[in-house]
Order: C-alpha cells, then sequence, then structure tokens
C-alpha cells in the first residue's frame, strides 16, 4: 500500500519545520541556551530587521557578485584549459602533474597574500573564488576530453571534418554533461571562497557581516545570513538542475 | 577505382608489434560492389582504415581513383563497425552533419536530410533523438548521413552484424537497389558468407591474420538482385559451397592463433 506521491521537496520543507519548532520550543523552555544557540524567531526578527535596514542586501548582493564572478572568470577559464590538455596529449602529460600540485595547495590559506596584492575589495574575493572553480572545470573538461568515444570522434573526421570542426561538433558537446557537473559543484565552492575571503579581510559582504557579527555575540544575525546562504545555494542549485536537465536532454 | 599493392599493415603492440596485413593486394573496379570475408581478427577493418586514410601502411601503396590516399578522403562514405551516430543531435541533424561541415546551408541540407530520411524509410524520426531509434533505424540513418555528400565510394564494415536476421535482410535489399540506383563502388566487409554472395560482383576472401587475399570468387547470378529470389537458387547454394570450404579452411587456422 502506497499513499498519493508527494514530491521530495514537501518533505524538505516538512523535515525543517519540525526542526525548526523543536529549536524554538527548546530555547524557550531552556533546554538549550538561546545566548549560544539563538532560536528561530530571533533568527527571523533580525532578518526582518536587517532587510528594513537595507544591510542584508548590501551585504548580499556584495558577496554574490564577487561569487559570481570568480565563477564566470575561473569557470570559463578552466573550461578553456581542460580542453586545451585535453586535445594536446603531450602538453597535459608535462603540465597535469603540475596542476594536480598547485590544486593540492589550500587556496584559502593563499587568501592573505592575494588581500596583500589585490587589497580589500572585490578583486581578491574573485580571484580566491575563481581559483577554486577553476581546477574543479580544468580536471573535468580534461577527464571529459578524454573519456570522449573515439569511434565518434573517427566517423565526424571520416565526414571531412576539420579539426575546429571536430572540437566545436563533437568534442564540445561530449563534455557538456561534465560541464554541467562541474558547474553543479563550483557553485558551492565559488560562494565559500567569496565568503571565507571576505573573512580574512575586507569592509562588506557576507562573511565580513558574519564576522563581525560573531564578535557582537549576535548568534540570530550568524545564522541569519548563514540560512541566507544555504536557502541561495539550494535555489540556485535547482535552477541549474532544470537548465542541465534541457542542455542534455538528449541523454 | 579502389587499389592496395603489396600492403602491410602493422600494430604495435604490448607484446611486440602485429602484423595484420601481409602484403595485401586488392582491387575494386568503378561501378563494382565487392565483398569482403574472412575470420575475425584478419585484418577487414584494416583494410578499410588503410582505404580511408586512418591507418598508414608500413609498406606498399594504396590508390583512390587513381591518386595515392594520403590523409581522409571526403568522396568515401565510410560505414563503420560501431556506431556512431552523434547522441546529442536530432537524427536530422545528424543526417545533415556531413552537408553541415561542407558548409552547406540549414535550409538546404535540412530539406536533403529529410528527403534522404524519407528514402531510407526513416520518415517521421527527423527529431527523435538516436537513443529512440532502433538498432537497424540506427543503421539506417547512419547510411543516409553518409549518402547526403554523394560519395562515389562506399565502404561498409559488418553494418548489419548486430541486427536480426529480417531487419538484416530488408537493409540488404536497400543496399542492392541503392546500389543499382546510384551506380556508386562498394566495399563491404562481412563474416557472413550469405551475405557476401547475395549482395556482391566478387567476394573476396582473405586468410587468418595476417591478412592476405587467398582466393576472389565473382558471382554471376543475376541482377538485378533481391536478397528472397537469390537465396534459394542451386547456383548460390553451389558458390556457398566452394566459398564456405576455403573459408572453414581460414576459420580453422584463425582457431590455432593465440
Ligand atoms: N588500433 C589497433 N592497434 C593494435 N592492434 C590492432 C588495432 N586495430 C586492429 N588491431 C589488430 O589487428 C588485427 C586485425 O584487426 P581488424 O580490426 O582489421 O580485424 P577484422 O577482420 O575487422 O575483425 P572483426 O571481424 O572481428 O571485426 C587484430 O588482430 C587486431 O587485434
Ligand atoms: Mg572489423
Amino acid at each position: 500500500m502506497r499513499g498519493p506521491k508527494v514530491s521530495p521537496g514537501v518533505w524538505t520543507v516538512l523535515v525543517l519545520a519540525v526542526l525548526c519548532l523543536l529549536w524554538q520550543w527548546a530555547s524557550a523552555g531552556g533546554q538549550i541556551n538561546p545566548f549560544y544557540f539563538s532560536s528561530p524567531s530571533a533568527i527571523w526578527g533580525s532578518f526582518r530587521s536587517l532587510l528594513a535596514a537595507g544591510t542584508l542586501q548590501k551585504h548580499f548582493i556584495v558577496t554574490v557578485k564577487e561569487a559570481g564572478l570568480g565563477l564566470v572568470c575561473g569557470g570559463v577559464l578552466g573550461t578553456l584549459a581542460g580542453l586545451f590538455l585535453g586535445t594536446h596529449p603531450r602538453v597535459s602529460a608535462a603540465l597535469m602533474p603540475l596542476l594536480t600540485g598547485l590544486n593540492g595547495v589550500p587556496k584559502l590559506a593563499l587568501g592573505p597574500l592575494f588581500i596583500i596584492w589585490l587589497g580589500l575589495g572585490l578583486r581578491s574575493k574573485v580571484l580566491i573564488a575563481g581559483l577554486m572553480v577553476f581546477f574543479v572545470f580544468a580536471f573535468n573538461l580534461y577527464a571529459g576530453i578524454r573519456s570522449v568515444d573515439r569511434s565518434l570522434v573517427l566517423s565526424v573526421e571520416l565526414l571531412g571534418a576539420t579539426r575546429g570542426q571536430v572540437l566545436r561538433k563533437v568534442l564540445w558537446p561530449a563534455s557538456l554533461p561534465w560541464v554541467m557537473a562541474s558547474l553543479r559543484t563550483a557553485l558551492g565552492l565559488s560562494l565559500s571562497g567569496a565568503i571565507v575571503g571576505e573573512y580574512l579581510g575586507a569592509s562588506r559582504g557576507m562573511g565580513w557581516a558574519i564576522s563581525a557579527a560573531g564578535e557582537r555575540y549576535d548568534t540570530a544575525q550568524v545564522l541569519c545570513y548563514v540560512f541566507v546562504i544555504v536557502v541561495l545555494v539550494i535555489v540556485l542549485d535547482c535552477v541549474l538542475r532544470g537548465v542541465e536537465k534541457w542542455v542534455l536532454r538528449w541523454q | 577505382m579502389l587499389e592496395l599493392n603489396n600492403v602491410t599493415v602493422t600494430y604495435p603492440g604490448g607484446a611486440g608489434s602485429l602484423t595484420a596485413l601481409d602484403h595485401m593486394d586488392l582491387q575494386v573496379d568503378r561501378g563494382e560492389l565487392v565483398a569482403l570475408v574472412g575470420p575475425s581478427g584478419c585484418g577487414k577493418t584494416t583494410v578499410l582504415n588503410v582505404l580511408a586514410g586512418q591507418v598508414k601502411p608500413a609498406a606498399g601503396t594504396v590508390r583512390l581513383a587513381g591518386e595515392p590516399v594520403k590523409g581522409v578522403l571526403p568522396s568515401v562514405g565510410y560505414i563503420s563497425q560501431a556506431d556512431t551516430l552523434l547522441p546529442w543531435r536530432s537524427v536530422l541533424d545528424n543526417v545533415a552533419l556531413a552537408m553541415e561541415l561542407r558548409g552547406v546551408d540549414k535550409k538546404t541540407r535540412r530539406e536533403r536530410a529529410r528527403a534522404l530520411m524519407a528514402q531510407m524509410g526513416l520518415a517521421g524520426f527527423e527529431e527523435s533523438w538516436p537513443r529512440e531509434l532502433s538498432g537497424g533505424m540506427k543503421k539506417r540513418a547512419a547510411i543516409a548521413r553518409v549518402l547526403a555528400v554523394d560519395p562515389a565510394i562506399l565502404m561498409m564494415d559488418e553494418p548489419f552484424a548486430p541486427l536480426d536476421a529480417l531487419t538484416r535482410q530488408r537493409l540488404q535489399d536497400d543496399i542492392l537497389s541503392l546500389w543499382e540506383t546510384t551506380g556508386c563502388t562498394i566495399l563491404y566487409v562481412t563474416h557472413d558468407l550469405t551475405e557476401a554472395i547475395t549482395l556482391a560482383d566478387r567476394v573476396v576472401l582473405l586468410s587468418a591474420r595476417p591478412g592476405r587475399v587467398v582466393g576472389t570468387y565473382a558471382i554471376d547470378l543475376p541482377r538485378p538482385r533481391r536478397v528472397m529470389d537469390v537465396k534459394f537458387s542451386p547456383r548460390f547454394v553451389e558458390l556457398e559451397k566452394t566459398i564456405w570450404s576455403a573459408l572453414s579452411r581460414e576459420l580453422a587456422a584463425a582457431e590455432g592463433q593465440p
């Protein structure tokens, strides 16, 4: 016996609602200390006041801009690098170990360096976010190109395709599933890159706002920003999923 | 039209190199339909790849229409063993691909692709994805894709091997009528002797690896042929017996190979 179909989204909301109720009840009843753990009503309260003051919007836009620019720059450069390495086996044999090594460097640890180089503003955050994203795209596209069915390439060459045409009509569309997968991984990465970058040194943005609120022991405000980020990622991921479904509808 | 002279092909491999073709001679005249038969792994696909300029022979000369082969030739339509429709394109766009690569404008190439698809019995599947086609339909689409640029030479590598007997027979008839109407030159690789005799003017038998021509058999069955008409004629059975006895020797030799 099965009940009527309920979409998984409804379950997500339901679970969240129950958790919030429990949380609210526990902090109101003194089971947990609201000073450390805040409460849903307090978070909602600080959400409303931040919104009314326009502070939330201001920091939100700053962070989204940094992450977005980082995603676009890192994504485009990483894609180009992956395509190039995938189609040039001799170059990639020389460069891949180097890239793998560089990828092993904790990029956030370099954050202070970037801030010294590029200042407290937008550019250092874009660099951190972009760098994190770059490697995801480069490695995924490299693997994608390498896994393209040789017989497809061959058959299109036999139809008279030039190298450029093979790249545009076979290799690129064949790697689109990898681009989409990279995009979804990179979404969260670019946001955390920007936010941690702000944490390390900035004068605005959600990361900076979180660290400032933390210094004031304003747990409600910290958690408020955290929730905004979580919701943002969930929404963007849903959008990406829709795009992916459409782009890869041939699968 | 097609000519291999004294061609030797060796593949480098882990355990030493492997000679796939050994001083092989083969000639196909303009407008001829030649079937290439031989045991699995004897080098049939290699012959086609050499002719298509995909594999460089270690020795010997390869000529296409009198010209030495260097690189890929667009006047050759090559239908390989693998399924090579591009999965992210609709069937229509797959059939139009060769024209697209040559810069034919969108309207013209779509029209021509539509006509070709109708001719190959694929009408109504223009906007389908390749994964939505049956095996036989995929092969027909692959053939239509190659026909789109009027190749003077068609090379087919066991195109119908994975299909059921009924579909295969229908497609064989399609090949026969295609060849009769266009007058193109066809080199057809198969390991199915019945298919070879049904289609070909000449059946060329390759030895077990390394491949060499061990026999050429003229098929003097009347034209125009249809699969069902020739299959049960006494001459057909006679030819099949003759070639089969030679082929079975090669098959036995192939069994003995590692
Ligand atoms: N790219 C390659 N690299 C190394 N060895 C190869 C390569 N292609 C084919 N060979 C070897 O050459 C021999 C002939 O291969 P080929 O594909 O021409 O055989 P075939 O007659 O087409 O076989 P089948 O009927 O199974 O398709 C085989 O032993 C195969 O292992
Ligand atoms: Mg083969």
